[in-house]
Formats: structure tokens, sequence, C-alpha cells
């Protein structure tokens, strides 16, 4: 192996790991050891080279770049787990959760504090810049959070749904908005005698009788039909339990007569009126019929009646 | 868990690459203002990209991957007239000895003449960090093509630096 070729081939090696044929690096170490000039070069090239790495990898990093950068990620990273966005193939970090960017925040913290002041204002530097998103994503987390609690909270007692019922006028019922909420829609009891009842709309649910909420609950009409006596004019709310602060503790309609309850006269639109409670699943009922205990006597001997 | 499976957040990253990734930008731009911002990028473009990094091992080679396609992007447009036309980097270089006095600004003054296909395997090189491979896998070349631009890029700098001592002595 002549020198070019063996100096060629021993400074490709130069880290170790070229990758060359062990027996091209086996023939020119064999060169090197009998050749003085070459073995001089290559030694002063491999000094050279350590000593131009160690310059080259000399860069000074400028004090609060990485600080920087390490607040306006945390603030990314917070973004991401709020939203859920940046999930992948698993991008929690190692660990748990955020905690390592929360961790970083903190450990940071100290570093950037005894940094010089990069900018002539408090909100200039870099780690309140960083802060504000953090800032406002938390705040926006906490108002959705406390939102959520209010609309979980219930609301309705089943007085005060009796006196939104004894609002309504019978004759008016048709023009009432109607009822697009999902939770109660479809939900009229599911005793079979109330079939035997004419049901006003259609058996279409309405909203709330003032209109401005229409989807706190359902309202339907009915009329108890009769030969001998006039109809009986009805009204049934339907309420998600959710929303009640004190559901009737009666599980059906009969127990809720039972109880006897809810016999107190209403005045309401419909008229004079009373009213009965019952809980069934996630359910409430009230109904509020025109009369008084005569009235709820004839709805439940209708009720309790064998089908035709 | 698999630990090779293990995975990351990008601030953790930051914070074990951050020097290595901020040192490969200036040997790249030659600028500490324009490192930085380059820096940035990068780190912003990985943390959009985080669901690519397969492996913990890899992150560092993945990142100055990041770091050189975000220069390139960048300079694409721009024209270089202090580099040296292809052919100038083929000559041989005189042997410049071990004990020869730089510093890191002339160092840079070579780095910047030479075109980015010859500076960037040097600087990886001498960073110390990766193998052959993983250099040429960095800049999606084959190896033989990096040890080839890397024996010329080493002759050029060594050549350079020589002139440059044997100008200071005159």
């Amino acid at each position: 192996m002549d020198c070019r070729t063996a100096l060629e081939i021993l400074d490709r090696e130069g880290t170790g790991m070229s990758g060359l044929p062990e027996a091209d690096l086996a023939a020119a170490e064999a060169h090197l050891a009998g050749c003085g000039r070459c073995a001089a070069i290559v030694d002063n090239r491999r000094r050279l080279d350590r000593k131009i790495g160690r310059v080259l990898r000399a860069v000074d990093v400028p004090r609060g770049a990485r600080q920087r950068l390490l607040v306006q990620l945390a603030a990314l990273e917070t973004a991401d787990d709020d939203t859920g966005v940046a999930s992948g193939e698993g991008r929690a970090a190692s660990g748990t959760g955020n905690q390592p960017a929360v961790a970083l925040i903190t450990a940071e913290w100290a570093n950037v504090a005894q940094a010089p002041a990069e900018g002539s204002r408090w909100w200039q530097r870099p780690l309140w810049r960083g802060a504000v998103p953090v800032a406002a994503c938390l705040l926006v987390a906490a108002i959705g959070f406390f939102s959520v609690i209010w609309l979980m909270t219930p609301r309705w007692s089943v007085d005060e749904v009796r006196r939104e019922l004894a609002k309504i006028s019978f004759d008016s019922l048709e023009t009432l908005r109607d009822f697009n909420g999902e939770e109660v829609a479809n939900h009229l009891p599911a005793d079979p005698g109330w079939q035997k009842l004419e049901w006003r709309s259609g058996q279409t649910a309405k909203g709330l009788p003032d209109g401005s909420s229409p989807h706190q609950f359902a309202v339907y009409g009915f009329v108890i039909p009769g030969r001998q006596r006039r109809p009986i004019s009805g009204l049934l709310a339907v309420v998600p339990r959710h929303r009640m602060r004190a559901p009737p503790t009666a599980q059906s309609l009969s127990a809720a007569f039972s109880a006897d309850s809810s016999s107190d006269y209403l005045p309401a639109r419909i008229g004079q009126a009373v009213s009965v409670a019952w809980t069934d699943g996630d359910v409430v009922y009230v109904c509020l019929v025109e009369g008084g205990a005569d009235s709820l006597d004839i709805l439940r001997r209708i009720l309790d009646a064998p089908a035709a | 868990m698999d630990e090779s499976r293990r995975t990351v957040s990008l601030s953790e990253l930051a914070r074990l690459h951050y020097p290595l990734v901020y040192r490969y930008a200036f040997r790249l731009c030659g600028s500490a203002a324009e490192a930085e911002d380059l820096t940035q990028q990068a780190f912003l473009t990985a943390h959009r990209r985080l669901d690519q990094l397969r492996e913990q091992e890899s992150a560092k080679a993945w990142l100055c991957a990041i770091l050189r396609n975000t220069f390139l992007t960048r300079v694409s447009s721009r024209q270089f007239p202090r580099m040296v036309p292809l052919q100038a980097i083929a000559e041989p270089a005189d042997e410049l000895p071990h004990d020869a006095i730089f510093d890191s600004d002339e160092l840079q003054q070579v780095l910047s003449e030479l075109p980015e296909e010859f500076r960037t395997p040097l600087i990886l090189f001498y960073f110390d960090e990766f193998t052959y491979r993983e250099i040429a896998e960095q800049m999606d070349v084959p190896i033989g093509t990096v040890m080839s631009r890397l024996a010329r890029a080493k002759s050029y700098l060594r050549r350079r630096l020589e002139t440059m001592q044997s100008a200071a002595a005159r």
C-alpha cells in the first residue's frame, strides 16, 4: 500500500466508526508501522482534529436562551394537555402527565430570576411572556369548570315546576315553542293508561312557558275525556332528575296518589288545579290537573282501568 | 414499560439537547442571533412532529436533522458569495501542524466558505456525537458520500487554516 492510500484510509478512520473493511485498515496500519513520515502525518492530523473539534464545540450558548425556549414549550405542552390535541401515540411525558413541564418551569424559575434583565419592563421578560398564555389557559379552564358545575347544579323544586305549569294557558299550549332537549324528549310515562288521554299538539312536547329558556323541561298538554261531564284539562311536566333539587320520593304515579301530598289547590291558568309528582328512573314527572281531588281521582281511575 | 418505547416531552429533549442543537445552528449559520432563532424554530417544529419520534435514543439525531432542514429552508433563497467552488475543495492539503494557533472566529470563517453539503458533515464529525452512518442518515445520502465530502472538507479546512497561519506570520 502506498503512502497516499494509507493516509486516506487512516484519515477516514478518524472516529473509528467509518465502517471501512478490516483488511484495508490492517494494511494501512501495517504501512504506518513501517513509514515514519506517514506515522508523523497521521499523528499530526489526529492531534489537529482533536484541537479543531475542541474549538468547534466551544460555542457559548446565550444566557437565558434555553430558558426562553423551555417556557415557550411548557406553555405549548400545557395547552396540548388541556385540549387533548397532542396525544399521538402516547405523548405523555415520561413520569406522569405534564409533570415534567411543570417541574421544568419550577426548576428554571431560579435561573431566569437570577439572569440579567433582558427587557426594561417586567412583562417583556421571558418568564412573564410565557406565563401570560399559561394564565389565560388556566382562566379559561376555571371558567369552564365552574360553568359545568353551574349547569349540573339542580335548579328546580317540585313546587317551582308546579308554579311554572300554572302560568300556562291551556288554549295557548299549541303556540308554545317545541321542546327539543334530548334529555327528556319522548319521555311520556310508561303507564299504558296514559294512552287513553287526548293529547294536545299530537303528543309533541313544548318548552318552558316564557320561551326564554326553552330546554329546561318539557311540557305536554292533555285532556281527560268525559261523556257525562265536561273534559278536564291537564299539564304534564317532564324534568331530568338531576335538575331537581329534591326529586319526589314516590316512585310511581300510584304511589304519588297514595301519598296525596300534592292535593293543595293551586290557582292556575287552566283554572283551580291540583298536582301530583313522582320519580321514574332518571325522569321526574309533575302533573297539574284542572279541578280538585275529584279530578285526580278521575285521572287515577282512567289510568287504572284495564285497557279495552 | 420497555425503556426504548418510552416517550418524552419536548421540554425534556430541549433541556438535554439544547446546547448541541444551538452549537450546530451557530456553526451552520455563523451568527448567534440567527442560531438562537433557528434553534427555537427547530424545537417548535419538533413539538409539532413529536409523534414521529419513535425512540428516545434517536432524539439527538432527529433534532439535528430538523435543525438542518430549518436552516436549509431559510437559506434556500439566499446567495453566499463567500462560498468556494467545489473544485477548490478537491485540492490536496498542505499539512498544518497540530500546534497551529487559530480561534473560533477563524474556524467559523472557513466553515462559512464551504457549501452546506460539505459544512454539515464537517461540523457533525467534529462534534464527535455521531457516526458516519448517522451523519449519512441525517443528510439522506449514502455513507460513502459523507466520507468523501468529509475528506475533502477536512482537506480544505487544513489548507485554509494553514494559509491564515502563513498570512499572520508575514
